[in-house]
Order: structure tokens, then sequence, then C-alpha cells
């Protein structure tokens, strides 16, 4: 992995900082939603899944 | 380009798709983790050729032991690092953002966190940039960018989450 890092020191554009808080926003309602997700049955299915491939290993 | 990703041990996953690439594991600690690779062509609104590609990364977990104690887990940066492997080769002219919190100031030991998951990519084959955000009071908003090296927008995409940041960056 090659990393580049921008180290800044002063104020972001507004730009910037809309493009941040939507994608802090989206973060947000996403892991909401995955919580929803995890009381469903389709989660379940998916542990049982997972857990077979476990046994199986 | 040679594949140099060297990670052996992780738990098993789980892959599944839709609009969104979504993955599951479990570890032995009775923590059952989702991540999340959400299509999310705002991202490079600007940017016509990269905006299918474009996903936001969302992690998050349940734990089903009842126990509140965070024990740590060396197979969990192991498994998030060949989930991001198993996802670019799947869909290798992805782009993905991951975007820190920073409402309860705990955004620099999630930092820190997020690279010690992807540091496990050795070699040349994947570039990650690093950028800080400061909103109008000041909170700094650490986000993470990663793409494989021969992602045929490249430059494109550098450029544009190079310019997110600040005038003054350094």
């Amino acid at each position: 992995m090659i990393t580049l890092t921008i180290k800044s020191k002063g104020p972001s554009s507004p730009q910037a900082i809309e493009w941040a808080k939507k994608l802090l926003e989206s973060k947000k309602q996403t892991q909401a939603e995955m919580k929803e997700f995890a009381k469903t049955e389709e989660f379940q299915e998916i542990i049982k899944r997972l857990r077979a491939k476990q046994h199986a290993r | 380009m040679q594949d140099k990703f060297s990670v052996k041990d992780f738990y098993e996953f789980q892959y599944q798709e839709g609009k969104d690439k979504s993955y599951f594991f479990e570890t032995n600690n009775g923590y059952f983790y989702q991540i999340k690779f959400k299509e999310s062509s705002y991202i490079f609104s600007d940017l016509i050729s990269v905006r299918p590609n474009s996903y936001e990364f969302i992690i998050d977990f349940l734990n089903h032991s009842n126990s509140s104690k965070i024990v740590f887990d060396s197979l969990i940066p192991n498994t998030i690092a060949a989930i991001y492997k198993d996802f670019f080769d799947r869909f290798g002219r992805s782009t993905v953002v991951y975007i820190i919190d920073s409402s309860d100031s705990r955004e620099s030991a999630r930092k820190r966190k997020f690279d010690r998951w992807v540091e496990m990519f050795k070699g040349d084959e994947y570039f990650k940039i690093d950028a800080e955000i400061f909103d109008n009071e000041q909170n700094r908003i650490f986000s993470s960018l990663i793409i494989k090296i021969d992602n045929p927008n490249f430059n494109e995409i550098i450029k544009y989450f190079g310019s997110l940041s600040s005038k003054y960056s350094k």
C-alpha cells in the first residue's frame, strides 16, 4: 500500500465540508439500517451459512 | 502487477451481492461484523467516468455474547484486509472512501484503527490517500480513499480528492 497524507493547516472549502457532512450522514444512516437488518430472518440465515462454512473448514 | 497480499489467517467471511456489496464475519469472542461497500455516486459527482464505481466503506458490529468487554483480536484487521482484497478482486475499478466521525472526539483512535486494518496490504498494488477536512467549528474530519494503482482514472481521482483538502495543505 502506498500512502499519501495531506495535512491541513486551515479551514476547508465549503465544498469539502459539505462533502464530508454528506458522507458522515450517509454512514450514520447506513449503520442504523445495518442494526435493523441484524433483526431480520435474512441476517439469521447469513449467520447460519457462515457458521456452516466455519465448521467445514 | 504482482499480488503481494500476504494475510493468511483470518475469519471466514460471507459476501452478499446487491446494489451495495456486503460482507459478514463472526469473531471467536461473539462479535458479528457487517461491512458494506455502499454505492455512492455523489462522492465524485463531478467525475462522470468515476461516479458508477464509487463506494463508501461502512462497518458496524453486534455482540451476541452479552459482554461489554472489548478484547483485542488480531484476526479482525486481517479479516478486514482480506475483505478489501476480495472486494477489489471483484470490482477492480472501484474507488473506496472511508470517513471518520469526530463527534465524540475519538477520531484519532478510529483513524489509527482504520490504518491498522488496511496496512495489511503489502507492496505497491494499492494507493491510499488520507486527508483532513476542518468544518466551520474546527472539528477535524479524517477521510481516506483507496484505489488500485492501475485504476484507469487514477490521476483524475487523486486530483479531485486532493482538491477537497484545505488550500493551506502541505
